[in-house]
């Protein structure tokens, strides 16, 4: 196990597209999630850690040992494939073995490693079976456990349960971070799903056009993003753009869509501000409100605990959640009408 | 009124069924008769063997047993060979990333369908005595008699034995490679295993049924092997088949009957393995659009000397003697002259004349293709109905060419059909039949391609928008398989028109097609005559594989393979 930093790490295809420089440290133990749209890099950041694209420029350090020009059969990592690419013409046993074979393991201590990691896994039952007899849910087990069974210092998961179905895929997001947990091997996953992201890791990395746009703990990310990307990844997508009118003493009051919004911060006048809400500090109101903005409503939708009400504020739709029932069957009986809303001015994030 | 109404309709969905089943099992009682019935009788003639030799006699003769040692001996060396100098072709191209790959692709089916005897012209001309090599060693040496001559005897079968079959290998096995999810050879990277040991656990496994199917197929293919070995084997060297021509050429039916039987005991078995190979390898899934290919200058500077040595040898062997085929036709090695004499001789009509073979040739092919693309699309609609015996049926009819040699074929054909009916004075509808059973499994297997391609939603769309059977028929099934009723009908007629085995078995003089003349010719010492018709046929395929890949662009013709 091992603190894992990829430093300046840089790279430049020949098409022109260019990854990076990419600045992330994952500590001992820890499990960093690189989430991002396809596209991203988050894929080509990992295959850049596990050694199989060349002509990388910067430093990757494993307990403080670059291993940038190591070739990946030296680099001790486990990789789980996004395809599983269990190998076809082996049984599970032998998959699971395979690792500890190369590195030339005694027959009994290989054994005993292959029979850990079924129990841990649960796939005890699995190991005569060939490859192809066993399902989905199974051979993402089959392949976790491939990856662990010569004890690497670093587990890498490229979307591995993307081709799953959303139940099973909640069911193995937890036992990868139950195992991960009991393991305690410091692991990199790649996902586009912030669900998945926000469910399995101590820290996620957003990635954005190659480079890393915010690095923290879900709860971070969530509550402060810092920037208009991360804000509209992970959010609603409320995003507010507007040109500062008027500065008071810690105050500023910012002109959007033609409706004034009396924000906490500094500035100066006439400067842009970018802005972001969370749905559920956005507070709705069936009747007109003086000082709050008109918006008309679009759709309600009901959801687990709460409702989505999408409003149009002047050609900018806007999501917000409410959970007051006999507010919604007014909004209801109202039809497509014009609601008024505010938000505390605590909820506001600033974006850069 | 509702039940009468019902017996009326069900009454019709029946006799509709009837005739769509009579239909569809049209083609196949044809090669009933055409194909299991001729073959079925030389095999208990040669059981019974009422005239010539014995059964027992023919197995116990030295020269049958030398024959029958000879033709797995070539088969076997060939085959090693063929894989041998194959695999790293396969390697190359699936791996390699060049410009123009989906076109040498393509261009491997053009050995394929080309005719042996071309390929013999090609070859003499390329490493026979007098030819390209020959001439600049020659010159080399200021000497005025050939010093070398590879087209001949065993290195001369062996040899244009292994043109024919590498590129088996190569689209094979390459397809196999693409097939293989890259992410597997990199889990093993990441494991720990060495780039041998990644080979030998992960990759050769992979490619293994693929390269056995190839290697059988080629194995096959070199033991029916006819117009080469008789060209290059000059009488001394004699397979199975060319043993079965002899046979019949001196009217001794039960030795032919009783090589015939050995014979397709030997090649049923391997089609048979093949088949099973085949289903095993195509179940590995669709080729994998991530598959990792290196561009040439990312590779060492010694690999890449060994690449460039390769691809000169895949040059020098394969398209040396289809270039050379040019020379072949105005080059004269009897007497050193240019000349414009083949030809002539190809305008000239006569018994003798190369415009009566051409005629000939145009006429039967067109004829034998006509007759396998009728027959070829019942045949696919067969092959994917949805009854239990009628697909069964159908694709052992498509395979049992695979397994029965066109010599056997035309034999056959002669014996059981001919004689009978009295055609052997003018046998040419029964050259005819033979090079449509010939053709058909490849004009069958491009269109059942092309159905296999269209997509059932779109049919019930048609359904849906209110159109008859035959309305649907015509207007969107047709029109969506006429690239595949094309591709599959210049196929056969490739195939067709390149035959001259069973042709030269059925045919008297008058029915000559020009393969059959190239090899007369060629026999003859003929051999401007003989380049010139082969030039035609090699023209003629060159713009048959033009206009598959026009119309196929390049997804339905290795298929049909």
């Amino acid at each position: 196990m091992a603190d894992v930093e990829l430093r300046e790490i840089v790279k430049e295809f020949d098409d022109g597209t260019r990854i990076g420089p990419i600045n992330l440290t994952v500590k001992d133990g820890e499990i960093l999630t690189l989430l991002g749209p396809s596209g991203s890099g988050k894929t080509t950041t990992l295959r850049m850690v596990a050694g199989f694209i060349e002509e990388v420029e910067g430093s990757l350090f494993f307990e403080g040992q670059d291993m940038i020009d190591v070739p990946p059969r030296e680099r001790n990592i486990g990789m789980v494939f996004q395809s599983v690419a269990l190998f076809p013409n082996m049984t599970v046993f032998q998959n699971i073995s395979f690792g500890p074979e190369m590195a030339g393991w005694s027959r009994d201590r290989t054994v005993e490693r292959v029979e850990e990691l079924a129990d841990l896994l649960g796939i005890r039952n699995l190991l005569l079976r060939k490859t192809s007899e066993i399902s989905g849910g199974e051979a993402q087990r089959v392949a976790l456990a491939r990856a662990l069974a010569k004890e690497p210092k670093l587990l890498l998961l490229d979307e591995p349960l993307s081709a799953l179905d959303p139940q099973l895929r909640e069911k193995l997001q937890m036992e990868i971070r139950r195992i991960q947990r009991k393991l305690e091997i410091t692991t990199i996953y790649v996902t586009h799903s912030q669900d998945e992201a926000f469910a399995i890791s101590d820290k996620v990395a957003i990635l954005d056009d190659g480079i890393v746009s915010q690095v923290g703990t879900p709860e971070e990310l969530y509550d402060s993003p810092t920037n208009e990307f991360v804000a509209r990844f992970l959010g609603s997508g409320n995003i507010f753009s507007g040109q500062v009118v008027e500065v008071s003493d810690g105050h500023l009051t910012v002109l959007v869509n033609n409706s004034r919004f009396k924000i906490p911060g500094e500035g100066e006048i006439n400067s842009l501000v970018k802005f972001s809400m969370k749905p559920e500090d956005i507070i709705i109101s069936d009747t007109s409100v003086t000082d709050w903005a008109q918006a008309n409503l679009i759709s309600i939708t009901p959801q687990v605990g709460s409702y989505k009400v999408t409003v149009d504020f002047n050609g900018l739709p806007l999501n917000a959640l409410i959970y007051d029932e006999q507010l919604v069957k007014r909004l209801r009986a109202n039809g497509e009408s014009v609601i008024s809303f505010s938000f505390k001015p605590e909820s506001i994030i600033i974006l850069r | 009124m509702g039940c009468i109404e019902d017996s009326i309709g069900g009454y019709r969905l029946e006799r509709r069924t009837f005739t769509r089943k009579l239909v569809l099992a049209f083609p196949i009682i044809l090669l009933l008769i055409f194909l299991v019935y001729p073959v079925l009788t030389v095999v208990v003639k040669g059981l019974l063997s009422d005239s010539g030799s014995s059964f027992a006699e023919v197995i116990s003769s030295p020269s049958i047993q030398f024959g029958i040692q000879f033709t797995f001996f070539q088969a076997l060396l060939s085959t090693l060979l063929v894989v041998t100098l194959g695999l790293p072709g396969a390697f190359i191209l699936a791996r390699l990333r060049f410009k123009g790959k989906s076109l040498v692709r393509a261009l491997m089916i053009v050995p394929f369908v080309l005719p042996p005897i071309v390929v013999v012209i090609g070859f003499n001309q390329m490493f026979g005595a007098y030819g390209v090599i020959d001439s600049f060693l020659m010159w080399l040496q200021s000497s005025s008699l050939s010093v070398f001559n590879l087209a001949t005897g065993i290195p001369g079968i062996i040899l244009a034995h292994t043109f024919y079959n590498i590129p088996l290998v190569l689209l094979l096995v390459s397809a196999s490679l693409e097939r293989l999810n890259p992410e597997i050879e990199e889990s093993a990277d990441l494991l720990g295993a060495t780039s041998s040991q990644r080979f030998r656990r992960i990759t050769l496994p992979h490619i293994l049924p693929s390269l056995l199917a190839s290697a059988i197929l080629a194995f096959l293919f070199c033991f029916m092997s006819f117009p080469i070995i008789l060209a290059f084997g000059q009488g001394r060297f004699l397979t199975i088949e060319a043993q079965i021509w002899n046979a019949f050429r001196f009217f001794d039916y039960g030795k032919a009957s009783s090589l015939t039987l050995i014979q397709i005991f030997i090649t049923l078995t391997l089609a048979l393995v093949y088949v099973r190979l085949g289903r095993k390898s195509g179940n590995n899934g669709g080729a994998t659009a991530s598959i990792k290919t290196i561009e040439f200058r990312q590779y060492r500077v010694r690999e890449r000397m060994l690449i460039i040595a390769y691809v000169g040898m895949l040059m020098v062997l394969i398209i040396g003697p289809i270039v050379t085929i040019l020379r072949a036709a105005v080059y004269n090695p009897n007497n050193g002259l240019l000349t414009l004499d083949g030809f002539s001789n190809l305008l000239t009509g006569g018994s003798h004349g190369g415009l009566t073979h051409l005629v000939n040739s145009l006429f039967y092919a067109g004829l034998a293709t006509l007759f396998a693309v009728v027959l070829g699309i019942p045949l696919a609609l067969a092959m994917r109905s949805r009854s239990k015996i009628i697909p069964t049926f159908a694709s052992t009819m498509i395979l049992l060419p695979l397994g029965v040699s066109s010599i056997s074929v035309a034999y056959g054909l002669m014996l059981a059909i001919a004689v009978p009916t009295g055609l052997v004075t003018n046998p040419w509808p029964i050259i005819v039949i033979a090079q449509t059973i010939i053709g058909l499994p490849f004009s069958a297997r491009a269109i059942e391609i092309a159905m296999r391609n269209i997509d059932q939603a779109v049919l019930d769309q048609a359904d849906s928008l209110g159109a008859s059977r035959l309305q649907r028929l015509l207007f969107v099934e047709l029109p969506l398989l006429a690239p595949g009723i094309l591709v599959g009908g210049v196929f056969a007629f490739a195939m067709a028109i390149g035959e001259m085995s069973a042709t030269y078995l059925i045919a008297l003089p008058q029915n000559y097609t020009l393969a059959v003349s190239i090899y007369n010719n060629y026999a003859t010492r003929h051999f401007v005559e003989a380049g010139a018709a082969a030039l035609i046929l090699v023209i003629i395929c060159v713009i048959a594989f033009l206009v598959m890949e026009r119309i196929s662009e390049g997804s339905t013709t290795g298929g049909a393979l």
